[in-house]
């Protein structure tokens, strides 16, 4: 379904936690990338073709909303499909994240359930 | 901050921490009276909210309390892991707290923000704030601490 994912998170914990939540909801097979802030992962899209992008919103450096909008003027990422993985401590609301093309939100701390239903879903 | 908001803020505050100890730790956590000797850390972490109230929430942890949710929520031996492993797994809890909370006071609606977690040495690196309310809490069987301060 997705061959190559990325997380983008400043937390390894979370970033360890939402990979094996997406192992367990049946993407054991994809292979996963890893960055800590909307800087990173750009700079890895560079030279890098992903098939789902897993963002966090609150990072340093850039965060998640300004690296999604990046994301959609790139003509390599325009169309990847992105979630958002957040403890909804953003001021931005889920429809403004839906309208930069986020498939959808999914709220901390993650379940396999969680992810297997939003994976149904998308 | 009047009475009723004060219990409606703790109230939350007290089912975020069962909530995400529980989903992030498999910790089953419960708000106590306060132990009668006084607990000992080493360093304390904490967040701000911005809204829908402003305020802070300071997370006091000893040691044992530390290495039963590190151990939990990494699957592995407390000596195998890292200080950043730990540090960050805590940060990361009460980052979920915080968000659990104030998403809860905010009805689910968007607004709520939250700062990024730090780690500190010493309460007085704080700006001193006059309005704070200690929960005291046991975590199957061990003994720790929240602080909720601001102008909820």
């Amino acid at each position: 379904m997705y061959s190559t994912i990325l997380v983008v998170d400043d937390s390894a914990t979370s970033r360890m936690i939402i990979k094996k939540c997406f192992q367990m909801a049946g993407l054991e097979d994809s292979s996963f990338l890893e960055a800590e802030d909307g800087l990173k992962a750009a700079a890895m899209l560079q030279d890098q073709k992903v098939d789902l992008i897993l963002t966090d919103l609150k990072m340093p450096k850039m965060d998640g909303v300004t690296f999604i909008k990046k994301l959609r003027v790139w003509p390599t990422t325009k169309d990847t499909p992105v979630i958002v993985i957040s403890s909804m401590g953003s001021d931005v609301s889920e429809v403004d994240l839906k309208a930069h093309g986020v498939i959808c939100v999914l709220k901390k701390p993650l379940s396999p359930e969680s992810v297997a239903r939003a994976l149904e879903d998308g | 901050m009047d009475r009723q908001s004060d219990e409606r803020w703790i109230g939350a505050l007290v089912e975020a921490a069962q909530k995400t100890f529980a989903d992030m730790a498999f910790i089953d956590v419960n708000p106590t009276e306060p132990p009668s000797e006084p607990l000992t850390f080493s360093h304390v972490i904490s967040i701000e909210f911005r809204t829908p109230g402003t305020g802070r929430i300071l997370l006091f942890l000893p040691q044992e309390v530390k290495k039963m949710v590190a151990e939990n929520i990494y699957g592995r031996d407390w000596k195998s892991l890292r200080s950043e492993e730990i540090d960050d797994c805590l940060l990361e809890l009460l980052n979920v707290l915080a968000g659990n909370m104030v998403d809860s006071l905010g009805g689910g609606q968007a607004g709520p923000t939250i700062s990024l977690p730090e780690l500190l040495f010493s309460v007085a690196d704080l700006p001193a704030e006059s309005d704070c309310d200690d929960v005291h809490f046991d975590a199957e069987g061990l003994p720790f601490k929240a602080t909720l301060c601001g102008n909820q």
